[in-house]
């Protein structure tokens, strides 16, 4: 019971924080944090997804970034054609570019989502170290197709004019912007959260701890590991819409392989196997980044050693330090 | 024809670059079962400390020892340091901790050299081509490296076929636990082993720095691409890390160089170009999905 | 004769590069029988188990099932069918508690699990027979403990709860009593004896007491081969048993 008080004060805390912190920046006068935490935000849906399948489904993914990338990339594409004018496709049905995000969002939830269908599909006839490599080569595919792809500038990335229009909320406003990706990731956490207490979630739990007794049981598990694997990539996706959208500006350094890594590192010193975890996780890599820089530049020198030592001494991260011992991080 | 030759050559050159680094990733994975990602950071400082000691020296050769010799020192200490601990961990531990090494590598030699591109001057020995087809001149460097790469594997060939060290080697890829009942030091072989595949990670860095920009970073690339080559010859196989490096290098250097034409056959020449240089550079990856569609375990998987 | 056989098996072949595992394998179970097979270590029982269950194909031979041919099926295909099974080596989901293992070796039977949203552990649907299981098991008091933290006993008694939840016709036993105490063996020997006739069983045990005091029909597998079968006093008196098998124990 003491442990999941401590839980419950866990979310009030860090939930009046995220919704107070754009008054708090501005007080502080500090508002260029709002802008990191519109962006810790973002990877911390992107890092929500990957833990669905690393660690609730025990499938270690070297690929997420892909469909990350990929639907920063739709989102990207779809403006550029709409601020050029030029359609999309032509032929009986044209397709036109848009700029508006209550189409291109979904599209590029949806594109990644069928893109990690194809990619899962194929992938999860495999596992162990030969997953974790075929999902790094179709994610680096991916990579070198944006990166020769010149019509939408290649290895330079593409700009966009400005940010999506959402329903006549002007996206612009960096604080604004920062209430949509809150509620875009607690959106993706309700979900998530209902997703891994439901029956499917417990298949998946069940496949990541013993598949043979599943199958032994009458579970096709294939089938619900590839459904997880999409859902992931849906997440992904979404992330992926809301950072070409805070950048203004995509490029395939977002579907890197080092990138996909970086998630991994957030999943796991956050705290995986918990929904929490990933986005202090995020929050923890990426604050943590802010503030070495402002000493050295060099701060992937004490990133480095931290990280090795997190995987080291413990498994459960951050969010396992913060609700203390005696528990399984779940 | 001529442009064939010359390509097949620039293929067997990356190959054997690429099995030098290789043969020491699958050594790992296949003896001590680790997934080691900042293999690249050894080549990278194989190729920084060659171009510094060749350029304050004036001698390639002493280059060639200070690197060899850096990259295999610094592997074992990684290795007695943090790898050791990761034997017995899951992959995921270990992808994560060899990434957190990556980041360290890199800022270290970014603070060590700077952030601007080190470049490296072919030795004067090799600075000139060769025309072994007439017709066909090609840089003597490069057939060096094409010399020193098939060489290398076949003096591994005969360590580990012929030799004590060898024996052991396999004993303890073929089974641990009984390697360690018959008295083999395996403590003592996983480092061993390690700085060897080390030390080749910087003799692939040293041949790599009068050819590419040496500047941080540039470990992950080849990394990658290391790792197509073994997954697709098969986890712990030297053999096949062979074939499938010479294959990789191959289907990526011919396919960057005909492909863009052989689309034009069916394509309008934008579009062909467009396409055959994304094709190309995905053709190794493509090459490495396909393999493990068809056989999981690689082409030529080491027995279990 | 013509019986009622739920599952018959007609020369199985299986061989492991070298060495050869099952050969010219026929086995046939009547329907609401306990069919035991015995044999020596290394005999093949668990590599038949294997078959029957799906995880192995054989070489050639056919599998049919309640009529149907099963030699093909994936493995959860036939689980669906009513043919469950336990492991020799307990087989459970160690980070989940006894109940959370049983709530989910009950839900194929329920249908599909693409259920996203309702909380599986609120879910009355799964709660019910997770309870009469635990009840029907004696696990009650354990409900709420990890497998992973289970005793070994208790183990093995959660292994044969998972494969009954869901409502098998057949069950394929591999050693259910191995490594448990001799009370604990007699417990699960009596659970076995009062499922006879409702569920077909066959039987992999080493505990010939237990064997030869349940056992319909008892087949004897010796390298592969099935060397005899039928009621265990003619098993038991069989020379060629005696010989091959049971005369070791002597």
């Amino acid at each position: 019971m003491k442990l999941s008080a401590r839980k419950r004060l866990l979310w009030y805390v860090g939930g009046a924080l995220l919704a107070l912190l754009p008054p708090l920046a501005g007080l502080a006068d500090e508002p260029f944090m709002v802008s990191l935490a519109s962006r810790i935000l973002i990877y911390a849906i992107a890092a929500v997804s990957l833990d669905l399948i690393l660690g609730f489904g025990a499938m270690v993914s070297l690929g997420h970034a892909a469909f990350f990338g990929a639907g920063a990339y739709v989102v990207g594409i779809l403006a550029f054609h709409a601020f050029e004018g030029v359609p999309l496709a032509s032929g009986p049905i044209p397709v036109s570019g848009t700029n508006n995000a209550l189409v291109s969002w979904p599209l590029a939830v949806i594109v990644s989502a069928l893109l990690a269908t194809v990619i899962g599909a194929l992938s999860l006839r495999t596992s162990g170290i030969h997953f974790i490599m075929i999902t790094l080569a179709f994610a680096q595919m991916l990579f070198y197709f944006f990166d020769s792809l010149e019509a939408y500038g290649g290895d330079d990335g593409l700009s966009l004019w400005s940010r999506n229009d959402l329903a006549g909320l002007d996206l612009g406003d960096d604080t604004t912007f920062y209430y949509v990706c809150l509620g875009s990731l607690a959106m993706f956490m309700l979900i998530c959260q209902r997703l891994v207490n439901s029956r499917f979630g417990m298949v998946i739990r069940g496949c990541a701890q013993n598949e043979r007794r599943m199958r032994a049981l009458g579970f096709p598990t294939y089938r619900y590991k590839l459904l997880c694997f999409a859902i992931a990539g849906a997440g992904a996706g979404l992330a992926g819409a809301l950072i070409a959208n805070q950048t203004e500006y995509v490029s395939p350094g977002l579907l890197h392989w080092t990138r996909s890594g970086e998630l991994l590192v957030m999943v796991i010193l956050g705290g995986m196997g918990t929904l929490i975890g990933p986005v202090l996780g995020a929050a923890v890599l990426l604050l943590g980044e802010d503030l070495l820089a402002i000493f050295t530049e060099h701060w992937q020198l004490y990133l480095g050693p931290l990280l090795i030592l997190v995987v080291l001494t413990t498994r459960r991260g951050v969010y396992g330090l913060l609700l203390g011992r005696g528990n399984d991080g779940g | 024809m001529l442009l064939l030759v010359e390509q097949v050559l620039n293929g067997l050159q990356l190959g054997v670059m690429l099995f030098l680094m290789a043969a020491g990733l699958t050594l790992v994975f296949g003896i001590m079962r680790l997934i080691n990602l900042a293999h690249g950071s050894m080549y990278m400082l194989g190729a920084f400390v060659a171009a510094t000691v060749t350029a304050a020296s004036g001698s390639f050769m002493l280059g060639l020892l200070a690197a060899v010799a850096a990259a295999a020192l610094v592997g074992l200490l990684v290795e007695l340091v943090v790898l050791r601990r990761l034997y017995p961990r899951d992959h995921l531990d270990q992808v994560l901790a060899t990434f957190g090494l990556i980041l360290f590598f890199n800022a270290l030699v970014q603070i060590v050299w700077g952030r601007q591109p080190l470049f490296m001057d072919v030795p004067e020995a090799l600075s000139g081509s060769v025309e072994m087809i007439p017709g066909v001149p090609y840089p003597a460097f490069r057939l060096a490296i094409i010399a020193t790469g098939l060489t290398v594997a076949g003096l591994l060939y005969l360590l580990i076929g012929r030799t004590r060290l060898g024996m052991q080697i396999r004993a303890a890829a073929s089974n641990r636990d009984m390697a360690e009942a018959v008295g083999i030091d395996t403590r003592m072989l996983y480092s061993l082993v390690f700085a060897l595949g080390a030390g080749l990670a910087g003799l692939a860095g040293l041949m790599a720095a009068p050819i590419l920009a040496v500047e941080s970073g540039m470990g992950e690339s080849i990394l990658i691409e290391t790792f197509v080559v073994i997954v697709i010859g098969g986890l712990g196989s030297i053999r096949g890390a062979f074939l499938a490096a010479l294959l990789v290098g191959l289907v990526d250097t011919l396919g960057r160089a005909f492909l863009p034409t052989l689309l034009r056959l069916f394509l309008p020449a934008a579009t062909a170009d467009g396409a055959g240089a994304s094709l190309a550079s995905m053709g190794i990856y493509i090459l490495m999905a396909a393999v493990l569609l068809w056989r999981p375990r690689g082409l030529f998987p080491a027995p279990a | 004769m013509v019986a009622d056989w739920l599952l018959d098996t007609c020369a199985l072949n299986k061989s492991f590069g070298a060495v050869v595992a099952s050969e010219a394998l026929s086995l046939q179970v009547r329907r609401g029988e306990i069919h035991a097979l015995i044999g020596p270590n290394g005999a093949g029982k668990t590599t038949v188990i294997n078959q029957l269950a799906g995880e192995l194909l054989p070489d050639s031979g056919s599998i049919h099932f309640d009529g149907r041919d099963i030699t093909s099926l994936s493995v959860h295909r036939r689980a669906r069918l009513g043919l469950a099974r336990t492991f020799q080596i307990s087989t459970l989901f160690d980070g989940l508690t006894v109940s959370e293992n049983l709530a989910l070796a009950v839900q194929p039977r329920l249908g599909h699990s693409y259920r996203f949203w309702r909380r599986a552990d609120r879910d009355a649907a799964l709660g019910a027979p997770v309870a009469e299981l635990l009840d029907r098991l004696d696990l009650g008091a354990l409900a709420g403990t990890r497998a992973g933290a289970l005793a070994h006993g208790d183990r093995r008694r959660l292994e044969l709860a998972m494969a009954l939840a869901g409502r098998p016709t057949m069950l394929l036993l591999d050693e259910p009593m191995a490594g448990t105490g001799p009370e604990s063996s007699r417990d699960v020997a009596r659970l076995l004896d009062s499922l006879k006739g409702h569920i077909t069983m066959l039987l992999v045990e080493h505990d010939m007491d237990v064997v030869f005091s349940i056992a319909d029909t008892v087949s004897v597998m010796v390298s592969g081969r099935c060397i005899a079968s039928g009621p265990p006093e003619a098993v038991r008196t069989d020379p060629q048993v005696r010989r091959a098998y049971l005369g070791e124990d002597d």
